[in-house]
């Protein structure tokens, strides 16, 4: 079955997320937030929760590759390496205060240590194609031959605006997705961030169609289909997707930025 | 002392087999299972610490060993529910905790295992224990959880298990011991008891091995349970994965889950078993040792019976002290490349000035990228892979060598530009489909491909491809 692969220590997984850091990510999104932030946050914490997914006794497990590609003034590697040691070895740590269930009904207010692997960036342009054509370099250079059989790459492109050459961004984006291993090919998935407060979102369509935003039309487009065997994943954080369904957020509000990397890296939890 | 009920004049011969197997594509120290086994009286334990849950695998192995070593806690779960089990548990649960919280103070990855600590994340295991009154030819067991205790005749004849019958009862969240007083989720333990008969053959599995046994035709669950047990234990594991493979009539393929299995014979031996007293003399697996991580001496009452190392488990089937996954040892595969490869962040200095909390709000820490900042993070990384001792050992001769890059740092940074008088980039509005396209810079990802032995831009000298620590 593709896209059935179990990944463990011994058949670590990949995943490689691409950040547009251009410099219309600076501007608020829905809730006053920038955008730059919202892609930020939303990295970090899915970051976090692979390390604790991966967690065993004091140990992480070495069970995926992970690789932060940012995309603006420069193409190039913000953070990259096996999740265990990216666990040792954040940026930082920032201390927040948090509310959790205190095991009787109520919520305490606990510390809370968040390790912060990427930071807001904004400036430039969008230099999407380059970054896809990164990330190819990356897993076809260096992940894939040594990792035939493991489970498909998976990259995410969070994103709020126009490539700077919407034709070259679509053809180095199929030439990523030509990329496969025996269990399937490297899945795509895009996610459009907004600072639009009433624009409406389209979350996992299955067709075009409905789409009447032309860039909306060209993400679909190089969002990779789901596969039957990630659907039940993606029902799980909230998701409804149709038969057919591409692995694209169209105008995401911050929580379905988070959704969409829930669902993205829930195979590596 | 009652007779025992088949005219025996001396105790009952106790032979034990026990084997385990871990998931496919994992580890043996990545096994959450667990089993024990002690002699005065007779135990056998079984446990199945939940993946998810925190610490679980040495939860496991310190409930399993606990009721095995543990008079007074053994008594209570084995009279429970009527007993006070819960304060029995105190003990354990607190030397869990302290036992957390001392690798944790020692861990690389310390505020992660800190937020999970605070939040009261718990172990979470199952446990099925039995103790043998050998003079008396009789047993009794706990059971929590969906562990099983089966019943076997010694012709093969099926005759029970608990508390699971029916191989598709199993669920993912099944009754368990919290290692945290005051879960929602503990659940009261069940005590059942019965003759310990040379007629009698009990299995202790937990759940993949039981559900599986239970899949086949009772005539056959005995044959598939010894057939899986195997003579020796050295192809236990090859036996679980033919047996997560087998399509057979009757019998789903194996779960692949940890795999734990115990049988217990009483009187003579079956294929496979030893005497309790070999086993516990010579078989146990190394006991749960918390601090073993940078080679210290387990700490409390788990440090002792080391001298009972197991000669027999083979190595991969056996608990490896913990943190021993941060340390691979492999010659090949993930861990050897694994060994050389470390976290990146490639960003140099000039880059920081792009950080959008740094253009609004304040100057960049020149700390982080000074010459002092550079050594923290290597000293970092050195204590990460060899631990406090040898540390301390390597930081006498090391501070020198550091003072010596660092002052050589410093030289060289004065003779460059001066970062920190570089504005940062203006954050440029622009509409939400980008602003005009700036030239941008490609730099390679080798952090993933230089362990491989690929180098993508030899020339360029990229300062961020260096590791940083």
């Amino acid at each position: 079955m593709a896209y059935g692969k179990k990944i463990g220590t011994d058949n670590p997984g990949v995943i490689v997320l691409l950040i547009d850091q251009s410099a219309s990510m600076a501007d608020p999104a829905s809730d006053g937030r920038s955008k730059a932030e919202h892609a930020a946050l939303a990295v970090n914490r899915v970051l976090y929760e692979i390390q604790e997914a991966s967690q065993s006794g004091a140990s992480i497990k070495p069970r995926c590759m992970v690789g932060v590609v940012g995309y603006g003034a420069q193409v190039g590697a913000v953070v990259s390496g096996m999740i265990d040691d990216l666990a040792a070895s954040p940026r930082r740590w920032d201390t927040l205060r948090r509310k959790e269930p205190d095991g009787a009904g109520g919520l305490v207010e606990v510390e809370f240590n968040m390790p912060i692997w990427v930071d807001p960036v904004a400036a430039n342009g969008t230099p999407m194609a380059e970054a896809f054509a990164e990330a190819y370099r990356v897993l076809a250079g260096g992940w894939l031959p040594g990792h035939p059989d493991s489970f498909p790459p998976i990259v995410i492109n969070i994103t709020d605006g126009e490539p700077n050459d919407s034709a070259a961004a679509a053809a180095e984006a199929r030439r990523l997705m030509s990329l496969h291993t025996s269990d399937g090919g490297v899945l795509l998935f895009n996610v459009h961030v907004s600072s639009n407060r009433t624009a409406g979102e389209a979350a996992l369509p299955s067709s075009a169609a409905a789409l009447s935003d032309p860039y909306a039309r060209f993400l679909f487009d190089i969002s990779s289909p789901l596969p039957d065997a990630l659907l039940a994943e993606a029902e799980k954080v909230g998701f409804a997707p149709q038969p057919g369904a591409r692995g694209f957020v169209f105008n995401a509000t911050p929580e379905s930025l988070i959704k969409l990397l829930t669902f993205g890296s829930s195979g590596l939890r | 002392v009652s007779p025992p009920p088949d005219g025996r004049t001396a105790p009952l011969a106790i032979h034990v087999a026990a084997r385990q197997a871990h998931k496919g594509g994992e580890r043996g120290a990545d096994c959450q299972d667990a089993w024990w086994a002690g002699l005065d009286p007779p135990r056998v334990a079984v446990a199945d610490g939940a993946t998810r849950a925190f610490f679980a695998r040495e939860w496991a192995w310190l409930v399993a060993r606990r009721f095995c070593d543990d008079g007074a806690l053994a008594d209570a779960l084995l009279a429970a529910p009527a007993s006070p089990w819960r304060e029995a548990l105190g003990p354990a649960r607190e030397a869990w905790r302290a036992a957390v919280w001392a690798v944790i103070q020692r861990a690389p990855a310390r505020g992660l295992l800190e937020n999970r600590f605070h939040r009261r994340d718990a172990g979470i295991t199952t446990l099925v224990g039995v103790e043998v009154d050998a003079a008396r030819g009789r047993w009794r067991a706990v059971l929590i959880g969906d562990s099983c205790l089966m019943r076997f005749g010694r012709d093969g004849g099926f005759r029970d298990s608990v508390p699971v019958r029916d191989p598709d009862a199993f669920d993912s969240h099944p009754e368990a011991l919290i290692s945290v007083a005051g879960s929602a989720r503990e659940t009261e333990p069940r005590a059942v008891d019965g003759l310990a008969s040379p007629d009698e053959v009990l299995v202790l599995a937990t759940d993949a091995a039981a559900r599986w046994l239970l899949s086949f035709r009772e005539t056959d669950r005995f044959a598939a349970a010894m057939g899986l047990l195997g003579e020796d234990d050295d192809g236990f594991g090859g036996r679980v994965a033919v047996a997560r493979r087998s399509d057979q009539p009757g019998a789903p393929a194996m779960e692949d889950d940890d795999v734990t299995l115990v049988v217990v014979a009483f009187g003579e031996p079956l294929p496979g078993t030893r005497p309790l007293e070999h086993v516990v003399a010579a078989e146990l697996p190394p006991p749960f040792a918390p601090t073993a991580s940078d080679g210290d001496a387990p700490s409390g009452d788990e440090a002792s019976s080391d001298a009972r190392a197991a000669v027999v488990i083979p190595r991969e089937l056996r608990p490896e002290p913990d943190g021993a996954g941060t340390s691979p040892t492999d010659a090949s595969g993930p861990a050897a490349w694994m060994a050389t490869s470390d976290v990146h962040h490639p960003r140099n200095e000039a880059e920081e000035d792009d950080r959008l909390d740094d253009a609004r709000e304040a100057p960049v820490d020149a700390g982080e990228s000074t010459p002092r900042r550079r050594a923290e993070r290597m000293l970092d990384g050195v204590h990460h892979r060899l631990g406090p001792r040898r540390v301390t050992a390597l930081m006498l001769a090391g501070w020198g060598v550091i003072l010596l890059i660092g002052l050589s740092s410093l030289l060289l940074q004065r003779g460059s530009e001066p970062r920190d008088s570089k504005s940062p980039d203006p954050v440029t509005p622009a509409g939400p489909l980008g602003a005009a396209a700036a030239p941008a810079e490609v730099r390679g990802f080798t952090s993933i491909l230089s362990p491989f032995g690929i180098d993508t831009h030899p020339a360029e000298g990229q300062p961020w491809n260096a590791p940083d620590r």
